[in-house]
C-alpha cells in the first residue's frame, strides 16, 4: 500500500525538524512534506494527495488559516490542524466553521497521533 | 522523548535558527530607531521574536520563553500602533537580544538555562505594556493570550506583510549585491514616541537587581562580541562541495597507491606521479582555503549596534556607513580584524566625534560620520576607517610623548607628521582628555598595533584638525597557506609572499654597474626604465649591517659578481629587495610568530621547511618602514 502523505508548514526550521524526527521514528507509513511558508506549501503539494496537514498559524506572508482554506478548496476532506499557542475566539470559530482542528503548541508525538487517529475516522 | 543524538541535532538547529533570528531582530531594531514608522519591519521583528519564543518553548527553556514572550507582547503592541518605537523600548528589546544570546551560550555549555534571572528585564518590558493608555479599548488587546492572533482574520489589513514585502525587507541577510548599507543612529528618542512611552528609568530597574541586569548599553561597551562572533566559529558547507572534496581526497588516495606501486616496480616513472600528486594537493589547498574565506560583512553587522549604543551612552549623534561588506577574508584573519576595528570605532566615537553642540559650534552638521570601507586587491585586504571628528592634534601628541618620555627632544625634531601620529599606537599612550570607559585608559591603540602584527598587517594614520582622522590598513587575505618565494640571506631562509612579488631579476658582472646607481645617498636599481629604491635585506637583518652609508653600499654592490633582486610591490610603493640567493617557490603553512619576536615588524610568521629548519615570512610593507626607521633613528 502506498504511504500516506502529511504536510507540515512552519517558518521555524526547528519546528519542522522536530516534526520530521517524530515522523522518521514511529510513523514509517507516512511521507512528510515540509514547507516553510504558505507559498512554499502550495507549490510543494501541487499534484499530491494529502491525508493530513499541520500548519503553523503565524507565518510570513499568508497566515495558516488562509492557507488551510486554499488547501481545502483543492482537496476537500483532508484533515487540517492549525498548530498554535493561543488563538482568538473569533479565529477559532472561523476555523471550526470550515472544519479545521487545533493543536496547541508545543507539538508532541501524542498530539500528532491524536490528529492521525482523527484522520482515519 | 528523543534519543541523545536526535536531541543534539535539535539543539544545534535551536541554536542556529535562534542566532539568525536574533541577528535579524537586532539589525531590525537598529533600523527601526531611525525609521520608527517602518510597518513591515515591525512585523518582521515580531515574527522573528515569535519564532525564538516558540523554539524556546519547544525545547523546554521556560525562563527564556517567558522573557521572549514579554518582548513579543511589546512588539505586538507596536504592531498595533499602541506602543511606538523609542530609545527606551529600543534599549529594552536590544537588552532582550543580549540576554537571550548570553543564555544560549550558557545552554550550549551546560545544557540548561540554569538560574537565569530576567525579572528586571521582564519588569521593564511590563512597564511599557501596563502603562495606562488613554483609550479604554486598549485593555482588551493587552491580554497576552491574544498575542498570536492580532488581526489575522482581516486579509485586507493594510499592514499585513506579503511575501514580496518580506523579500525586500532590508533585514534580510546581506547578499552579494548589497554593497552598501547605512544605519542612521540618533541619540535622541523619536519625538512622538517619547511623549507616549514611560521612562525606563522611572518605572523599572530596581536597584537591587541592577547588578544582574546591566542596561544594554554598558554591557555591550564592555564585551561587544558576545554571541555575535559565534557564527564565525562554524562554516556551512553545501553537500555538493563536500562531495567534490571527497572525490578529490579519493583520487589523492589512489595516486598515493600508484606512487607506492611505481616506487617498487618502476622507479623511473616516479616524477610523473609526483607531479600529479602535487597538482592534486594544490587543488585541495586552494579549495579548502576558499571555504575559510568569509565575507567581512559577517562581523560588520554588529558595528551598527555598537555605534548605536555608544551614541546613546555619550549623547552623540553618528551615522555609520559601511561599504565593501562582500570582501572575503580568512576567518582567522577576520577575528583579528574584528578586534582592531572594534577598537578603532570606539576610539572614533570617543575621541574623534564631538558632541552635537560642539560640532554645531565648529560649523559642522550635528550628526557625525564614521565611514568603514573594505576592498580586496592582490591578495591583500585594504581597510579604511574615517571619521569627521576633531582630528588628532600632532602637537598634542608630541607634547604627550615628550611628557611621558616616549621620545626625546632630539628625536622629536626629526619626526614628520605621520611619524608623530603613529606615536598613538605606542603602548601606554593616550590623548584622552579624560579617561572614559568606552575606549579605556590608553589601552586602545596599542591593541590595534598588536592585532595588526599578528596578521602581518600595516597601518597608516592621516588626520586634519577639525576635519577628522583616517586609519588605513592593509592585511593579508589569508594567513593559512601562503604561496611564497624562498630566498636565503645572511645564513637564514626567508619567504616572500607571492602577492608582493612583481618580478625577479639577476645581474652579473658589468651589468650590475649599469643597473645600480647611488642617488641621494641610496642605492637605486634601474628596472624596466624605472629607478627604484634598492634595499639590501642584509641591512635590515643586522644591526651592525656591513654598510650604513648608501654610497659605500653602492660600491659593495658594484664590486660583487652577482646581484639578485626581487621587485616587490606594496599598497603604495614599488621597490627592489637585494637578496643573497633565490631558492624557489613553495606553498607554506604559516604559523604565527613566537611572542618573543613579535616586536620585529619585518617578520610576519614562520614556516617549517622540508628539512625541518624554520623559515621566516617577510612582512613586505614593513621592509620599507624598517629602512626608514633605521636610517632616521
Amino acid at each position: 500500500m502506498d504511504k500516506k502523505k502529511a504536510l507540515i508548514v512552519d517558518d521555524s526550521s526547528l519546528a519542522r525538524m522536530m516534526v520530521r524526527k517524530f515522523f522518521s521514528d514511529g510513523f514509517e507509513d507516512w511521507d512528510l512534506i515540509e514547507a516553510k511558508d504558505a507559498m512554499d506549501a502550495l507549490e510543494k503539494i501541487e499534484g499530491q494527495f494529502l491525508h493530513l496537514a499541520l500548519i503553523d498559524f503565524n507565518m510570513p506572508g499568508m497566515n495558516g488559516i488562509d492557507l488551510a482554506e486554499k488547501i481545502l478548496e483543492k482537496q476537500p476532506g483532508i484533515a487540517i490542524h492549525l498548530v498554535t499557542a493561543n488563538i482568538q475566539e473569533r479565529m477559532q470559530l472561523r476555523a471550526q466553521a470550515i472544519g479545521i482542528g487545533f493543536i496547541k503548541k508545543p507539538i508532541s508525538r501524542e498530539k500528532i497521533i491524536a490528529a492521525m487517529q482523527e484522520q482515519t475516522k | 522523548m528523543f534519543d541523545a543524538e536526535t536531541k543534539k541535532a535539535l539543539l544545534e538547529e535551536f541554536f542556529s535558527e535562534n542566532r539568525e533570528a536574533l541577528g535579524r531582530i537586532e539589525k531590525g531594531l537598529l533600523k527601526l530607531e531611525s525609521q520608527p514608522d517602518h510597518r513591515e519591519l515591525i512585523h518582521a521583528i515580531f515574527r522573528d521574536m515569535h519564532t525564538v519564543k516558540g523554539n524556546c518553548r519547544m525545547m523546554g527553556f521556560s525562563r527564556l520563553e517567558e522573557l521572549t514572550h514579554k518582548a513579543e507582547t511589546v512588539l505586538d503592541l507596536m504592531r498595533d500602533e499602541i506602543l511606538f518605537m523609542s530609545q527606551e523600548i529600543g534599549s529594552s528589546l536590544l537588552g532582550v537580544v543580549d540576554r537571550v544570546r548570553k543564555t544560549l551560550q550558557i545552554i550550549a555549555k551546560s545544557g540548561s538555562e540554569g538560574e537565569a534571572d530576567f525579572s528586571a528585564t521582564i519588569q521593564e518590558l511590563e512597564g511599557f505594556v501596563t502603562t495606562p493608555q488613554p483609550e479604554p479599548s486598549r485593555e482588551k488587546i493587552l491580554k497576552e493570550d491574544q498575542v498570536d492572533a492580532a488581526k489575522p482574520d482581516n486579509p485586507s489589513d493594510p499592514i499585513e506583510i506579503t511575501l514580496e514585502d518580506a523579500a525586500e525587507t532590508p533585514i534580510q541577510r546581506p547578499t552579494k549585491s548589497s554593497k552598501k548599507t547605512s544605519t542612521k543612529v540618533s541619540s535622541q528618542a523619536v519625538p512622538e514616541a517619547s511623549t507616549q512611552t514611560p521612562s525606563v528609568v522611572a518605572t523599572s530597574q530596581p536597584s537591587s537587581n541592577s547588578k544582574n541586569t546591566p542596561p544594554a548599553t554598558s554591557s555591550l561597551a564592555e564585551e561587544d562580541t558576545t554571541g555575535t562572533c559565534a557564527p564565525i566559529e562554524s562554516v556551512r558547507l553545501s553537500l555538493d562541495r563536500l562531495d567534490t572534496l571527497m572525490n578529490q581526497v579519493g583520487e589523492l588516495g589512489a595516486s598515493f597507491n600508484q606512487l607506492k606501486y611505481v616506487l617498487a616496480k618502476h622507479p623511473d616513472q616516479v616524477d610523473q606521479i609526483l607531479e600529479l600528486h602535487s597538482k592534486q594537493i594544490h587543488w585541495l589547498q586552494d579549495e579548502v582555503i576558499k571555504y575559510r574565506l568569509q565575507p567581512i560583512g559577517r562581523i560588520w553587522d554588529q558595528y551598527h549596534r555598537l555605534v548605536r549604543d555608544l551614541a546613546v551612552e555619550t549623547g552623540k549623534k553618528v551615522v555609520l556607513d559601511l561599504a565593501g561588506e562582500e570582501t572575503e577574508v580568512d576567518r582567522n584573519v577576520l577575528v583579528s580584524i574584528n578586534e582592531l576595528l572594534g577598537h578603532l570605532i570606539r576610539n572614533a566615537m570617543d575621541h574623534g566625534i564631538e558632541s552635537p553642540e560642539e560640532r554645531v559650534r565648529q560649523g559642522k552638521p550635528a550628526e557625525g560620520r564614521i565611514d568603514l570601507r573594505a576592498e580586496q586587491k592582490h591578495g591583500q585586504i585594504f581597510l579604511e576607517i574615517r571619521d569627521d571628528g576633531r582630528g588628532i592634534d600632532p602637537k598634542e601628541v608630541l607634547a604627550k610623548a615628550l611628557d611621558t618620555g616616549l621620545v626625546t627632544h632630539e628625536q622629536s625634531l626629526e619626526m614628520n607628521k605621520p611619524e608623530i601620529l603613529k606615536l598613538i599606537m605606542v603602548p601606554g599612550f593616550s590623548t584622552a582628555r579624560q579617561i572614559s570607559k568606552i575606549s579605556g585608559r590608553g589601552t586602545g591603540m596599542d591593541v590595534v598595533q598588536s592585532a595588526l602584527n599578528k596578521v602581518g598587517g600595516t597601518i597608516t594614520i592621516a588626520s586634519t584638525s577639525n576635519a577628522g582622522s583616517t586609519f588605513r590598513m592593509s592585511i593579508p587575505q589569508t594567513m593559512a597557506i601562503v604561496p611564497a618565494l624562498l630566498i636565503s640571506d645572511s645564513g637564514e631562509t626567508f619567504a616572500i609572499p607571492q602577492v608582493n612579488i612583481v618580478e625577479l631579476a639577476s645581474f652579473y658582472g658589468d651589468d650590475i654597474k649599469t643597473h645600480v646607481e647611488g642617488k641621494m645617498q641610496f642605492p637605486m636599481v634601474r628596472f624596466r626604465d624605472k629607478l627604484l629604491p634598492l634595499i639590501p635585506l642584509q641591512r635590515l637583518l643586522r644591526r651592525d649591517g656591513p654598510e650604513r652609508n648608501g654610497l659605500r653600499e653602492c660600491e659593495r654592490i658594484h664590486a660583487a659578481t652577482s646581484l639578485h633582486v626581487a621587485i616587490l610591490q606594496t599598497q603604495d610603493s614599488l621597490f627592489g629587495l637585494e637578496v643573497g640567493v633565490i631558492l624557489g617557490h613553495a606553498s607554506l603553512l604559516i604559523k604565527p610568530i613566537n611572542r618573543i619576536f613579535s616586536h620585529i615588524q619585518i617578520l610576519a610568521g614562520t614556516a617549517v621547511m622540508p628539512d625541518g629548519r624554520i623559515s621566516f615570512l617577510l612582512n613586505v610593507p614593513a621592509l620599507l618602514h624598517g629602512v626608514e626607521e633605521r636610517d632616521h633613528p
